[in-house]
């Protein structure tokens, strides 16, 4: 877990995240996914503390973020990472199950780069979190200081 | 105060009428002289002929108080003229008194018309007694035209002292009483000229009926009314009697003593007769008084209000029986006794403040007062106050029952104010409670959907070798139910939300909205054949937003239930309706059985097989509740395989707006 990876997915629940790795897989960017079970997590791994505290310097090109989570919920990391200087330049990206009209514009508000909404049909599930890695970790210039994916 | 003014006017009026009448007898009397002199009329000089004459310059003097009454009396003439002519008439008659006095000839007398009787020292000269009368009446005029009370009641006196000195000089004439107006040294006094004065006085005197003494005579009250008619009878009694008495013994009918004592008791028999006479008129009068009296105070007594009169010293001077009820006192407790002692404490009350004003600056006032009872118990009232001559009337409502209700009122309203308060707290909780059962229906139940489609998918792709056709069908199925139950879970938030978001009203141009609607759905049903039409369709007002998904649930429908025609049509209409639009989406699809109509709008609610027709069943149930929150109406109509038409009505666009 000391590697420096380029996504961030910030997600509590085994299933999704064994979804949304094996659509992250389809375009071989499984590898370069770190996984933080909960907000505190998460922030933890941004901020170099905790368990993540000898991980090498840099940002994830990325940040996937589930909004409902245990301890700090997505919304307050979404606070966090956008009202830190080192951190603010950071894509985060919601994925979440909510299409509530307050988590929308609660995220916007914040400063959140792009809310998904994640399909209950898994192939339109597995083809926007492709799509979302393809964009965001290679597509995307990501800002100085990110870490580019190791692609093989 | 309304009759009174009409009374004091009325009797202005009539003394104006008076003194107006004199000064012209006088100045026209003093004209007749005067061209008497000019014409040497003997007849006009003296009246009767041998007997002394009125002299020019008397004539003149008559002529100029004459004109000086009108002066006074006439609205609008300058009275500054009366200021001067009131000197020029004292000047000339001190001039002439003077020169009695003093033994001078001033040149005066003859300065019109030279006076050839012989018989007299000073020819063409007034007589003193003249001199002195028009020096009275100088004065008169003078202290009129003034016009302070102060003077005029001087002038009233001095022309009462006028009237009585001719008085005397006429009885004089009257009994033939030479030595009387022989008293005079040097000439006497005409007949005409006494008469003059007499005149010109009298109109004086009642100049100004609103003052003084000429106040009281000319008033319409009783005091008025007995003096003038009494006066005439004091005057002319003993002018009458004591004429027939001198007349009786002159021919020697009796003695002196017997004409006394004649004279006497005539006299008294007359005046008993007058006196009596009043006497029962004033009683008549009285009689009058106390039966109108008695009128108003049973009136009074009688009337619901409560009547009160209060003297300058807050006594009770009257107090009606129900005044008496309302304040729960005796009449015998409260009359007589000041209002402090009745009440004591009442000094401090704001009913006290608005009384006093009331006396003090005699104006009317208005209150509603809460009177409290020995007994604790409170009552309303409301009150006028008048000022009267008394002190102050006041008159009293009881007005408790209706301001009991006011507040049986006032605490109901509260009441309800508090109900509505806590049910819209309720409304406000259950609201917050439904949003968090959304949310969490939205969050936390579609996220197994989502595992239960992954996993089922992964496990085909996984085990495609392992599975026979029957396996897979199975995991088609449960990957089927899952997409269908997260299909319905996506309507439901979208009714449930269609609840709870606020309305954003405005110009809706439906025709445009219409069309994009089509323009959506056409490109989603490729390969078909519809004809579409749309009418022109009136403006309307609404969320834009909701009514795209009304006309997308609607036309939607429109097409999925006609798939079965070769040639599908669907009619988009709509007319203005009085106050609405109405609008209607008609098909040629299978229609439906008229007898189900009232199921269409329900929500899960269809008339049709899944496996005929997809659908959750909340369409209609949306249009309908988004309709109705918009305060219009949906209703449909149909026939089993003979179409369909599904009407709805918003309000319609304000005049002259336009997005």
């Amino acid at each position: 877990m000391n590697d420096l990876k380029c996504i961030l997915l910030a997600e509590d629940n085994p299933s999704d995240i064994e979804l949304t790795l094996t659509a992250l897989e389809e375009n071989h960017l499984a590898n370069d996914v770190v996984v933080a079970r909960d907000g505190a997590e998460a922030l933890d791994y941004l901020y170099r503390r905790g368990t993540h505290t000898g991980r090498p310097p840099g940002n994830p090109a990325v940040v996937l973020l589930d909004l409902k989570m245990p301890k700090v919920d997505g919304l307050e990391v979404l606070r966090t990472i956008k009202q830190d200087d080192q951190l603010r330049n950071i894509p985060v990206v919601v994925l979440t199950s909510s299409r509530e009209e307050t988590d929308l514009v609660g995220s916007y508000r914040l400063g959140v780069n792009a809310y998904v909404v994640k399909p209950v049909d898994f192939q339109q599930f597995v083809k926007a979190v492709s799509d979302l890695g393809v964009f965001w970790a290679i597509i995307n210039e990501p800002p100085p200081g990110s870490v580019p994916p190791s692609r093989s | 105060m309304y009759s009174s003014q009409t009374i004091v006017s009325q009797s202005m009026a009539r003394a104006r009428l008076y003194s107006l009448t004199t000064g012209l007898v006088s100045a026209a009397l003093g004209m007749i002289v005067l061209a008497g002199w000019f014409l040497d009329v003997e007849l006009f000089k003296s009246v009767i002929p041998g007997l002394a004459t009125m002299k020019v310059n008397t004539a003149l003097l008559f002529v100029l108080s004459g004109l000086c009454l009108w002066l006074l009396t006439v609205p609008g003439l300058s009275p500054r003229w009366a200021y001067v002519i009131s000197m020029a008439i004292v000047l000339l008659a001190l001039a002439t008194l003077s020169q009695d006095i003093l033994g001078l000839d001033l040149g005066i007398d003859q300065w019109l018309i030279e006076d050839t009787a012989l018989t007299q020292n000073a020819p063409g000269r007034m007589s003193p007694g003249t001199a002195f009368d028009f020096l009275l009446i100088g004065c008169t005029i003078f202290l009129l035209q003034t016009r302070r009370p102060s003077a005029v009641r001087w002038a009233q006196i001095l022309s009462l002292l006028v009237i009585l000195l001719s008085v005397l000089a006429l009885i004089g004439y009257v009994y033939d009483v030479w030595s009387l107006y022989e008293v005079f040294v040097y000439t006497t006094m005409a007949v005409h000229t006494v008469v003059g004065f007499l005149f010109l006085a009298i109109g004086l005197f009642l100049l100004r009926p609103d003052i003084g003494p000429a106040a009281a005579v000319m008033g319409d009250d009783l005091q008025g009314n007995v003096l003038r008619r009494l006066l005439p009878y004091a005057v002319g009694i003993p002018v009458v009697v004591g004429w027939i008495r001198l007349r009786g013994q002159q021919i020697g009918l009796y003695g002196f003593e017997f004409g006394l004592v004649m004279m006497v008791t005539v006299s008294i028999v007359l005046f008993s007769a007058i006196i009596g006479w009043t006497a029962r008129s004033l009683a008549q009068l009285e009689s009058r008084r106390r039966a109108v009296e008695a009128r108003y105070r049973t009136t009074l007594e009688g009337l619901m209000e409560g009547c009160q009169i209060l003297g300058f010293d807050w006594r009770y001077l009257y107090i009606n029986d129900s005044a008496s009820r309302q304040v729960r006192r005796s009449k015998e407790e409260l009359v007589g006794r000041t209002m402090m002692e009745c009440f004591p404490g009442i000094e401090g009350t704001p009913l006290f403040t608005v009384l006093k004003n009331s006396m003090e600056k005699r104006e009317p006032g208005q209150i509603e007062n809460e009177f409290t009872y020995p007994d604790g118990s409170k009552g309303w009232f409301q009150l006028s106050i008048e000022p009267v001559d008394d002190g102050l009337f006041i008159l009293s409502s009881d007005i408790t029952n209706e301001k009991n209700m006011l507040e049986e009122l006032h605490r109901h309203r509260e009441h309800l104010e508090e109900l509505v308060h806590a049910r819209t707290l309720e409304l406000e909780q259950a609201n917050q409670e439904l949003e968090a059962f959304s949310y969490s229906v939205s969050h936390d139940l579609r996220a197994p959907l989502r595992h239960i489609h992954g996993f089922a998918t992964m496990l085909s792709k996984h085990a495609t070798e392992r599975l026979d056709e029957k396996g897979h069908r199975y995991l088609q199925t449960i990957s089927d139910a899952a997409r269908q139950m997260g299909t319905l879970i996506d309507d439901l938030l979208v009714f449930s939300r269609m609840a709870r978001v606020d309305l954003h009203r405005t110009y809706l141009n439906m025709e445009k909205l219409v069309r994009d609607t089509i323009e959506e759905m056409n490109s989603e049903e490729e390969g078909r054949q519809i004809e579409w039409s749309v009418r022109s369709l009136p403006a309307a007002q609404g969320d834009p937003s909701m009514i795209r998904l009304v006309l997308q649930n609607l036309i939607a429908n429109a097409v999925k239930y006609t798939r079965p025609r070769v040639q599908a049509r669907i009619e988009i209409d709509g007319r203005d309706d009085h106050d609405e639009a109405v609008f209607c989406v008609r098909d040629n699809g299978v229609g439906f059985d008229m007898e189900y109509a009232h199921k269409l709008f329900g929500v899960f609610q269809r008339l049709h097989r899944a496996d005929e027709f997809e659908g959750t069943g909340i369409g209609l149930a949306n249009v309908r509740r988004i309709v109705s929150r918009h305060g219009g109406r949906t209703w449909a109509q149909g026939k089993v395989d003979e179409g369909a038409a599904f009407y709805f009505t918003l309000p319609m666009a304000e005049k002259g707006v336009e997005a």
